[in-house]
């Protein structure tokens, strides 16, 4: 090659590396929308902010032993057979604002206890995590109870083989706070250091003879103001 | 006709060039699981949490941007709004890497938004969730790095189309702490009130091209100040 290859050679190696540099800086672009949240500001400072799902259409997955009336999906789910496990369940679903779109997404935990939920009002333990792309993650932890959702819903379409239809609307949550709300367990990101409340709201409007839940639910948190 | 291929030459050689030096490039954090498994757990009360991959697993969705094959068959993905960058696996844990099921819980990821393959950076902000039915539940919070994941397992897969089948183990945890932990964010039962901090470690014994992943993964936790 002459000088002016060259200098051609040389000039389009440095472009080259130059612009590969840039790329790979920039690469790969994994920034997550920052959507505004839609919430209430009280005198004190509390926030109050709702993350909704609707099912069917939010939902995602839902697991546990195979037992329950709520049927596991999507079929061929694998199922918490383990004994240790057996009173285990997880529900994955999508969440919305108050307005509908799509805000992230939600993981349920339940723990249930020994007896028939069918037929005894029974308390038990269930864990939320609510994960918000562009602002972090959220704990939540509160005491449920069954109350009518056996004998009024449940039931209802195991005697008569046929799906309930209705719209009953119910605080699920009892505790484990004396005033009946459940807690904010903490978080990431916007929700690190967090404390306040929550309450879930259940709007149901129809249990299919094949175990599906459907209606909208609702996760209302008030993040008390930081100290 | 000679300088446009000089210039393609040097085009070309550039990119190489760059390339190259980052495969090579000798990023301090890839010494991190040495120095962090050293250390960890010297002081304080230790415990881990063992799952098999994919043996343990039992759904598996993301928003579209991840690796991975989802599972079971028909699960959704995690499509719409903001979602494109999240993960989410529900699993069972054990009580040691031959021991038996003790627990469920999640992994849930959102892409870290400072990624950057100049930098050595793909990193996820991660956070599980350890229901232990019996005891109550522990969350933990991490940033990870997968680079050399990526560098040795998934890049040589993508340009070979063959599958991974050798060992690759390693502390996959980078932060957020200075010193390269995660961190107990909270918990319930006799996990609540709990601190500390923890790292993730993978052995890797095989990958397909599809995203199906085998091995093992260690959650291992130091409980008291998270420092």
């Amino acid at each position: 090659m002459n000088r002016l290859n060259w200098t051609i050679f040389n000039f389009f190696a440095a472009f080259g590396a130059v612009a590969t540099l840039l790329l790979l800086d920039a690469a790969p672009d994994t920034d997550s929308p920052y959507i505004e949240p839609i919430r209430s500001v009280s005198p004190d400072g509390t926030l109050t902010e709702s993350f909704i799902f609707r099912s069917p259409e939010d939902g995602i997955a839902v697991t546990h032993s195979g037992d329950l009336p709520m049927a596991a999906w999507p079929p061929g789910v694998g199922l918490f057979s383990e004994a240790a496990i057996e009173k285990g369940l997880v529900i994955v679903v999508r969440v919305r604002n108050t307005e509908g779109a799509i805000v992230g997404f939600a993981v349920e935990y339940e723990v249930h206890p020994p007896g028939d939920m069918l037929t005894e009002d029974l308390r038990w333990d269930t864990d939320w995590v609510v994960v918000l792309p562009g602002r972090g993650m959220l704990a939540l932890h509160q005491w449920e109870h069954s109350g009518e959702l056996g004998p009024k819903v449940i039931r209802h379409t195991q005697t008569t083989g046929k799906d309930w239809t209705g719209d009953w609307t119910v605080q699920t949550t009892v505790g484990p706070r004396e005033d009946g709300r459940g807690i904010i367990v903490g978080g990431t990101g916007e929700f690190a250091g967090a404390t306040g409340t929550f309450v879930e709201i259940d709007r149901v409007t129809r249990f299919t003879t094949d175990g599906a839940l459907m209606g909208e639910f609702e996760l209302r948190v008030a993040r008390a103001p930081p100290r | 006709m000679k300088r446009i291929v000089s210039a393609l030459a040097g085009l070309v050689a550039g990119v190489v060039l760059v390339l190259a030096g980052l495969y090579m490039w000798p990023f301090a954090f890839q010494q991190r699981s040495e120095q962090v498994l050293d250390s960890f757990g010297s002081d304080g009360e230790t415990e881990s949490f063992f799952l098999r991959v994919l043996g343990d697993s039992v759904i598996g969705t993301h928003g579209g941007n991840f690796p991975f094959k989802q599972f079971p068959d028909g699960v959704p993905l995690l499509e719409g709004g903001n979602l494109a960058h999240t993960f989410a696996l529900v699993t069972k844990f054990r009580d040691g890497p031959d021991g038996e099921i003790i627990a469920f819980g999640t992994e849930l990821e959102i892409l870290h938004e400072d990624n950057s393959f100049l930098r050595g950076r793909l990193m996820t902000h991660t956070f599980w969730t350890i229901v232990v039915p019996g005891r109550g539940t522990i969350h933990l919070y991490q940033t990870e790095n997968n680079w050399r994941l990526f560098k040795q397992v998934m890049l040589p897969m993508a340009l070979s189309g063959r599958s991974f089948s050798s060992e690759f183990y390693g502390v996959n945890t980078i932060g957020p702490l200075a010193d390269h932990r995660g961190l107990v964010v909270g918990g319930t039962g006799e996990f609540a009130h709990r601190s500390g901090t923890f790292i993730e470690i993978g052995m890797l014994t095989g990958a397909d091209p599809d995203g199906t992943l085998r091995g093992a993964m260690e959650l291992r936790l130091n409980y008291g100040p998270a420092r």
